[in-house]
């Protein structure tokens, strides 16, 4: 075991800020060895990163911004005290969009963090270290947050597979919000299997975190399914790419494929950016720079300081129910149209993200950034799980397929999911 | 940074996107409970190092105190 982490550390030490200079791994964990030693339980010898928003008691939870630079966690999420009951081996704090505002990985204070498999490329974001620490080998699976598709994003860039639970599956204690009603704790691996091992691990009611809920062990499970594609907007090679291969599996499988009409899923960027504006001005009213870091207003990049002025506008202009109420109302409309959808086939299936990702340092819209979350956003709005695993190459670039599945229906998404995965083994 | 072209350039984009909103007429979700009261659990004790910690963490202090000046942050 101790022979597996000293292999990472010195791949690591090649090519984080070296060699590659993937930029992945904020910290390393000073205690990595003596924690590895102690190794026990569902989670022994399995090496685990940490996205630099989650706390783990020692580390510096710097979310990637100077306002946190040198904060040190003085607890422990409680996905992480699961983690190391278990015996999992926390190897680090990996990079991320700053304050997880960003799709690209490239808003981080301490620089953009590249993907692993096409170097010039963004790796995704908001969770971009976790999916390239995953990607690079620079540990066997990692934790990061979800709130409008930040571990699927990234997973799909960098070819590795990504998990946003149900909202209410995983305890949110430890985690810096975003958007609180929206974020969830998930995970990246190398292979469906680790996936669920590691998401087993952290599910759970937790007495910390009142929006958690009481779950059953996940399990995977032998089915013929029926597979819902909508009709959706994205790049032609990334739709061909997903419908082929929904085809292929679905004939060797003898799975039905049906067209699912989600007529409102257009609307879904449009409802999440008030959403988050609003919250996440609400949720950084605690960075005044008084009991730790600096006030966030003086210390944070573009993006970050975007969504607190825009929330801090539509937050005094909200006596109309113009920005906030009228996305609760279409996030309710969205979160119906795919109840509804999920009473005629057992998933839908589409790609993780519309386009493929852009060079590190282009300079693009903040509209043409958003726009990468437009597939992953409906999954958030509607508190269901969602789960990307590579489903091929176009120019060299990893491509995600993205599996939705009812709330709390995760054993049935493994399952497709693991038969997608067995498929690709074998080509 | 130019804050007022950000103020600006943010106020555009929510306004772009409640523009497109105007026509979902559905009413918001609420959340109905049997009872009143959340249950809070039995609680935990925090770690017995996290004061340590938490001074470390603190910009300015005083001994045990942490210091903030109220001016310093009303502004």
């Amino acid at each position: 075991m101790i022979e597996k982490v000293k292999s990472y550390l010195s791949e690591i030490e090649r090519n984080n800020e070296k060699g590659k200079k993937i930029n992945a791994i904020l910290q390393v964990n000073p205690k990595v060895l003596e924690e590895a030693e102690k190794s026990n339980g569902k989670l022994a010898g399995k090496i685990i990163a940490i996205k630099a928003n989650i706390n783990v008691k020692g580390l510096n939870a710097s979310c990637a911004s100077k306002t946190l630079e040198n904060y040190k966690c003085p607890y422990d999420a409680t996905v992480i005290s699961r983690i190391k009951k278990e015996g999992g081996i926390i190897i680090g704090m990996t990079n991320m969009d700053e304050f997880a505002c960003g799709s690209s990985g490239e808003t981080s204070a301490f620089g953009a963090c590249k993907n692993p498999k096409a170097l010039d490329l963004i790796p995704g974001g908001s969770s971009s270290g976790s999916a390239a620490s995953v990607a690079a080998g620079f540990c066997d699976m990692a934790l990061g947050s979800d709130t409008g598709g930040s571990i699927r994003n990234p997973a799909s860039h960098c070819g590795v597979v990504g998990v946003k639970p149900s909202y209410g599956l995983v305890s949110r204690y430890g985690l810096i919000d975003l958007s609180m009603s929206l974020d969830q704790i998930g995970c990246f691996a190398r292979n469906v299997d680790d996936a669920l091992l590691l998401l087993n691990v952290i599910r759970g009611k937790d007495d910390k975190d009142a929006t958690s809920y009481e779950s059953k062990e996940i399990k995977v499970e032998n089915k013929s399914w029926k597979i819902g594609m909508p009709k959706i907007k994205a790049d032609k090679k990334i739709l061909d790419l997903i419908s082929n291969k929904v085809k292929e599996i679905a004939k060797k499988n003898k799975w039905k494929i049906q067209e699912v009409k989600l007529p409102h899923i257009d609307l879904g960027i449009q409802t999440y950016y008030p959403l988050c504006y609003t919250e996440f001005f609400s949720g950084t009213r605690k960075f005044d720079g008084r009991r730790f870091g600096k006030k966030i207003e003086e210390s944070c990049g573009e993006e970050v300081l975007r969504r607190i002025l825009g929330g801090q506008e539509i937050s005094q202009a909200e006596y109309k129910g113009r920005y906030y109420r009228k996305a609760l109302q279409a996030k309710e409309l969205i979160k119906k149209e795919l109840e509804n959808a999920f009473k005629k086939v057992d998933c839908i299936i589409m790609p993780t993200v519309p386009k493929l990702p852009h060079q590190i340092g282009k300079k693009i819209s903040v509209e043409d950034m958003y726009a990468y979350d437009a597939l992953t956003i409906p999954a958030n709005l509607a508190e269901i799980p969602a789960l990307s695993l590579p489903a091929g190459k176009i120019n060299n670039i990893p491509v995600g397929l993205q599996i939705f599945c009812r709330k709390f229906d995760e054993g049935k998404m493994f399952s497709i999911a693991s038969e997608f995965e067995l498929h690709q083994e074998r080509e | 940074m130019d804050i007022d072209e950000i103020k600006r350039e943010a106020k555009r984009i929510m306004d772009n996107f409640a523009s497109a909103l105007e026509k979902v007429k559905v009413e918001e979700a609420r959340v109905e409970r049997d009872e009143d009261r959340r249950k809070e659990g039995e609680g935990s004790d925090c770690d017995s190092d996290f004061r340590e910690i938490m001074l470390e963490n603190a910009p300015e202090k005083d001994g045990e105190c942490i210091k903030a000046e109220k001016g310093g942050w009303l502004g």
